[in-house]
């Protein structure tokens, strides 16, 4: 422990320093700047405490990890916060504010940062480029012609003011009464699902086994449906055309397949239409006269249809 | 008024205990009339009824930005705070921040969030606060990349007992923020 300390003196004892001097601010005041004023942006009961004895010096061997710094950055809420803490630190009005000191008291501070916090450090980084854009152009000499850009230091003090009203307006909204911390909703609950279900009629288990006698005595019915073969017209046709075409001349009752039923003779009828139409079939013999067909005369019926010749014409 | 206006009235005061009870959100006026049938005056007449009768128990009234509520007196306030300190969820100072900056400043986008706190705007407050719905996204900026634009929502009004956004707490003047550094 002794040895860390003596191999790193100075980060450590500037980080014991660091890690007291925000929590009270007694000490940061040690070179004489003390201004005496009351502090508004740092919680005044934070001072160190060890077992509830307020620690005033922090012992000289105090081991403190590097990590401290990063600890003590994560105090303030940004860079802004943490500059805001430097302006008043210096005990100087906010647009009065001296970039030159400041901006040299910035870069120590954030010169300790842990590089390995640098995602921590982006903002503080970003800021610290500000100042140092600042600072340089103070030192350097003023451009004869006017420029048209804002003078940064303005609107650097114009950002910090922005910043100290949002952060006094966000105290002011904590302290108003909000609900769940300082007034309680009366939570009157509508009754859970179970007590909602219990209220339900109840139904006796008797209803099941009566349920799965009924189904199990009742016949199965089930739905038969019975696939007819589609007659494509365009089928027939060609079916058609070819016993005609080889064969010169059918009867109609011949062209007729017969497993094709009753949908299968009205599909040939339109077919053999079809083809009269296209001038391919021709009818021999259409004599219909002079025949006496029973009713229940099939066979009567079928040679009545035999009557009627087709031929190939094509 | 006669005994059973007098009657009616009582009985809808309950009715509005009822419905108050059974919300989970508070209820508009608007809702109340409608579904109680009641004119404004009869709303109102019926509201005094039932803070009357609940000023003898443990409740009170509200009206919050959102309708009416029903909650716990404010005197009980530090015994639930005593026996449930679970209950009362301390708010972190970005977070407060970031509310602010939308509250006092809204329409605002993140950009503008991060321009007036100087900090990369964390993810994971912005889901808090979407979260507990206080805020919303409405509108677009139209500059470049559309960024979203933020506001408070009634929500948030209920949760810090404001009616409306005038409500809201006076921005510090320049000069006392001057005066303070």
């Amino acid at each position: 422990m002794q040895t860390e300390l003596t191999n790193q003196p100075a980060a450590l004892t500037k980080a014991a320093s660091l890690v007291g001097a925000y929590q009270n601010s007694e000490l940061i005041d040690s070179n004489g700047e003390h201004d005496g004023q009351h502090e508004h942006l740092v919680v005044n009961d934070m001072a160190l405490r060890i077992y509830q004895t307020p620690v005033q010096h922090l012992p000289e061997d105090l081991y403190v990890p590097p990590q401290a710094f990063a600890i003590w950055l994560e105090q303030f809420a940004g860079p802004l916060d943490f500059l805001l803490y430097l302006v008043k630190k210096n005990n100087v009005d906010l647009t009065q504010m001296p970039i030159l000191p400041i901006t040299e008291q910035y870069l120590a501070y954030i010169s300790e940062l842990d590089t390995e916090h640098f995602e921590l450090a982006g903002d503080y980084l970003l800021m610290a480029s500000t100042l140092i854009a600042i600072k340089t152009e103070l030192l350097l000499p003023k451009p004869e012609t006017p420029s048209d850009e804002r003078d940064p230091k303005a609107e650097l003090i114009e950002r910090l003011e922005e910043y100290a009203q949002i952060k006094v307006a966000s105290q002011r909204l904590d302290n108003l009464v909000r609900l769940e911390r300082d007034v309680f909703l009366a939570m009157v609950s509508m009754p859970s699902q179970d007590v909602m279900n219990a209220e339900l009629p109840s139904y006796s288990p008797n209803l099941l086994i009566d349920s799965l006698f009924k189904m199990q005595l009742q016949p199965d019915y089930q739905m038969h449906t019975i696939k007819v073969d589609a007659v494509p017209l365009s089928d027939r046709i060609a079916s058609i055309s070819r016993q005609l075409s080889t064969d010169g001349a059918h009867s109609f009752y011949e062209l007729i397949d017969k497993t094709q039923g009753k949908i299968g003779v009205v599909v040939s009828f339109v077919a053999v239409l079809e083809l009269m139409k296209r001038q391919l079939v021709g009818v021999i013999n259409a004599d219909l006269k002079g025949h006496d067909i029973a009713a229940d005369d099939e066979f009567a019926e079928n040679s009545h249809i035999g009557q009627l010749t087709l031929q190939w014409l094509a | 008024m006669t005994d059973t206006q007098q009657r009616h009235l009582d009985e809808m005061s309950k009715h509005i205990e009822v419905l108050l009870h059974a919300s989970e959100a508070p209820l508009t006026a608007n809702v109340l009339k409608k579904q109680l049938s009641l004119n404004t005056n009869e709303l109102a007449r019926a509201l005094e009824i039932l803070q009357q009768r609940l000023d003898s128990g443990v409740l009170t009234l509200h009206e919050t930005a959102s309708g009416y509520r029903l909650q716990i007196a404010d005197s009980y306030s530090p015994l639930i705070q005593r026996v449930f300190p679970q209950r009362q969820e301390r708010l972190s100072q970005a977070l407060l921040e970031t509310l602010s900056v939308i509250a006092y400043k809204q329409p605002v986008t993140r950009g503008d969030i991060e321009h007036v706190r100087g900090v990369t705007l964390s993810s994971n407050i912005l889901r808090q606060l979407f979260d507990k719905g206080w805020i919303e996204e409405k509108g677009y900026k139209e500059t470049l990349g559309r960024p979203a634009l933020l506001h408070t929502t009634p929500q948030f009004l209920d949760a810090f007992g404001l009616t409306n956004l005038d409500e809201l707490p006076a921005l510090p003047d320049m000069e006392a923020i001057k005066a303070l550094s």
